[in-house]
């Protein structure tokens, strides 16, 4: 495996490094990394009224530099916990944002006759809300390193190799700590 | 592309099953008594992990880095390293199906021609155990061929995580693999590139060829690229030769050599080593590090290994006939692929057994298969265990033959016409045959392969049609092409409702002589087995 895409993927923790550093070229480098991968997994979790590709592109890029914002804050719990602190970030400003579009008296008619206090969001339509919210809760029980592996494979679709990159070691042992990550959560999922 | 590591704990290894949407059977996993609850929970994670991937896939906007567009395919994940490019797991929106996109760089528009003509030729290649082809396109500069995605592992990792094969499942995987590499070379193609990384084993057992990044066609002027792995590369590919058919034949001998063995015929640190090994004819032998190898398969297995490719097997299925488990019954006869150079031996048929009449000559006679061209078998000689028959036939009308064995035992065999074989009924006027005729691999021949006290071969020729005789064959027949038969060169044992016994022959041919006696005639050839 020589020059390809997925090997010379410069692991993130040493890019927050740099970007610490004042290394404008490594902020340049996140963005590029993210922004599409957070956009694709925004675009899942926002109901359809708010998938309207600008607004999902605003919504990550403000969520994203926020988070670069306050990279002095964010305290590195090891590889792969960026993207966790990322995603959670992210899902807390979809919230506020379908929090503050449901406020709005223009939509209250088409809000009830959807019936639901959270206009679902595409995940949710296709697996159901209560199997998303049991999911999330499971989630957050799992130590947080577990956490970025399973958003990193599930919820990012990233490969093994782009894992690997982010969490050090193989793609074959990366492979591994997601099947055992997903055991642990899944052992959540059974108890309810 | 599943991984070459696979976690312990069963439950691990259904989870990452789910992380790689990989098919998960939950009927076997309960049958294996996991844990109901924690099986419960992996099911609902399914289900989660589904909804994502299709969330991620649902819109096509703004692909991700890794994540990119190919025409209309998504490409989702790289899958390997392939002799020419990156292969990657992709995703068809418009079959919603997932496939293995190849991608390689293309400077030239002659490039991209040539590829794209290649790709027509793979994707006519259609055979159960070759890769299907389902497109292929140029883009920006980057050629791309997708094909099915096999889910499997390849014989690579199996040897390596299991250690040698047991022989008869060698033997298997030779024969789908001899058939395939058959489908390859009739479409003018060559694989070129024959190991075990490019073979998978499919969870259902199914065998496939892939990777067909070398194959070029075989009467390209231009200069061979060498891009096998070097212990499969034919002597004389090593020498500088262009690749050929009968060089895959050789890759899939050392291929199969190491399979059985977990080394190499001619083991060696490098290329020189390799060429004075080979130079200096120290070839490990199969049955000295394998004694339990049947020695019919270790004979094809090193037949495919000549340094010299004329002695090679004239064809893959002539290799695929070799290979062939010996047929166990049907007359105790097979038909097997007749030695290179004896077709062109036939002539005339003169001889034993002939009847002059002025008004319709019929002539022939036996023959059989010596180390070098054949030899008339006169009516009443004896015949050995794996001797190789042939007949001889001339007519001066249009004539139908029909050619039954029996041996004594109360079995009788149909040795002809054969399906899928030429020539078939009416043979021409004046035309010397020899039967019971050729396959795309060449001329064949009757083998005696199994003992009995003597063998009666029942010729009837025929200057019309003979449709009661027609209809008996066909029904014989089609009891012949049970399930079991592997191509067309083994004859497979007959299921024993259909069986075609002694009496049965008899009686059918005795009524056609009472019928139509005028336009059939009967010739009766008997040849001893001798003591052995």
């Amino acid at each position: 495996m020589s020059a390809d895409a997925h090997t010379v993927i410069e692991p993130t923790v040493d890019l927050i490094r740099r970007i610490r550093a004042g290394d404008a070229h490594a902020r340049e480098q996140l963005l590029r990394r993210f922004l599409p991968l957070l956009r694709r997994w925004a675009h899942g979790r926002l109901p359809r009224r708010l998938r309207d590709l600008n607004d999902t592109d605003d919504l990550v890029q403000v969520t994203l530099m926020k988070a670069l914002a306050r990279l002095d804050e964010f305290d590195s719990a090891g590889p792969g916990a960026f993207l966790g602190y990322l995603r959670t970030a992210l899902l807390n400003q979809v919230r506020d944002e379908i929090r503050r579009h449901q406020r709005r008296p223009e939509h209250a008619e088409l809000d009830a006759e959807l019936g639901e206090a959270d206009a679902p969001g595409l995940l949710e339509q296709l697996v159901g809300s209560e199997r998303v919210r049991a999911y999330e809760q499971a989630l957050a029980r799992l130590p947080k390193r577990q956490q970025g592996l399973i958003v990193m494979r599930v919820e990012f679709g990233m490969s093994y190799p782009e894992i690997a990159a982010e969490v050090g070691g193989t793609p074959d042992a990366a492979r591994v700590m997601v099947a055992r990550a997903l055991v642990q959560l899944s052992r959540w999922l059974a108890t309810d | 592309m599943p991984s070459s590591v696979e976690p312990n704990d069963p439950l691990e290894r259904l989870a990452a099953r789910i992380a790689d949407d990989e098919p998960v059977d939950w009927q076997q996993a309960r049958g294996r008594a996991a844990h109901a609850a924690a099986l419960a929970g992996l099911r609902e994670l399914e289900r989660v992990v589904h909804g994502f991937r299709h969330a991620q896939l649902a819109h096509g906007e703004a692909p991700r880095a890794g994540r990119f567009r190919f025409g209309q395919l998504v490409a989702i994940e790289p899958l390997g390293e392939g002799s020419q490019g990156t292969v990657w797991r992709a995703y068809d929106p418009l079959l919603d199906l997932e496939v293995a996109l190849k991608l390689r760089k293309i400077e030239s528009g002659a490039l991209a021609h040539a590829f794209l003509e290649e790709a027509r030729r793979l994707a006519r290649v259609r055979q159960a155990n070759i890769v299907s082809v389902y497109g292929a396109a140029v883009h920006d500069g980057q050629a791309g061929l997708w094909t099915e995605l096999v889910r499997g592992t390849s014989l690579a990792e199996l040897l390596a995580r299991h250690g040698p094969f047991p022989a008869e499942e060698v033997r298997g995987i030779g024969l789908d693999l001899a058939h395939a590499l058959a489908a390859v070379h009739r479409h003018g193609l060559r694989h070129g590139d024959v190991k075990p990384e490019n073979v998978m084993r499919e969870v259902s057992g199914r065998i496939v060829l892939m990777d067909f990044g070398a194959a070029r066609e075989l009467d390209a002027a231009n200069a061979p690229v060498v891009s096998g792995s070097l212990p499969y590369l034919a002597p004389e590919v090593l020498r500088g030769a262009a690749p050929t058919a009968a060089s895959d034949l050789y890759a899939l001998g050392v291929l199969l050599f190491r399979l059985l063995t977990g080394t190499w015929p001619y083991p060696a640190d490098d290329l020189a080593g390799l060429l004075r090994a080979q130079d200096e004819g120290r070839r490990l032998r199969l049955t000295a590090i394998r004694r339990d190898v049947p020695r019919p398969l270790a004979r094809a297995i090193e037949a495919a290994l000549a340094l010299d490719p004329a002695r090679r097997p004239a064809s893959a299925l002539a290799f695929a006939a070799l290979l062939a488990p010996p047929a166990p019954r049907f007359g105790g006869w097979r038909v097997v692929a007749l030695a290179a150079g004896l077709a062109a031996l036939v002539a005339a048929g003169v001889g034993l057994g002939v009847r002059r009449e002025p008004a319709w000559q019929t002539e022939l006679a036996f023959y059989r298969a010596e180390a070098h061209g054949s030899s008339a078998l006169a009516d009443g000689a004896a015949i050995r265990l794996g001797d190789r028959l042939s007949l001889a036939l001339r007519s001066s009308r249009p004539v139908w033959v029909y050619i039954f064995d029996d041996d004594g035992s109360g079995d009788a065999a149909v040795l002809f016409p054969l399906a899928g074989l030429e020539p078939n009924n009416p043979l021409a006027a004046d035309r010397a045959y020899r039967l019971p005729g050729a396959s795309t691999s060449g001329a064949l021949t009757w083998q005696v392969s199994r003992a009995a006290a003597r063998e009666q071969f029942i010729v009837i020729a025929a200057d019309r049609a003979q449709p009661a005789l027609e209809r008996a064959v066909a029904v014989w027949q089609h009891a012949a092409e049970a399930p079991a038969t592997r191509g067309a060169l083994a004859l497979a044992p007959a299921p024993p409702a259909a069986e075609l016994s002694s009496p049965a022959l008899r009686a059918a041919l005795d009524e056609v002589q009472r019928s139509d006696g005028a336009h059939v005639r009967r010739f009766t050839f008997t040849f001893p087995h001798a003591a052995e």
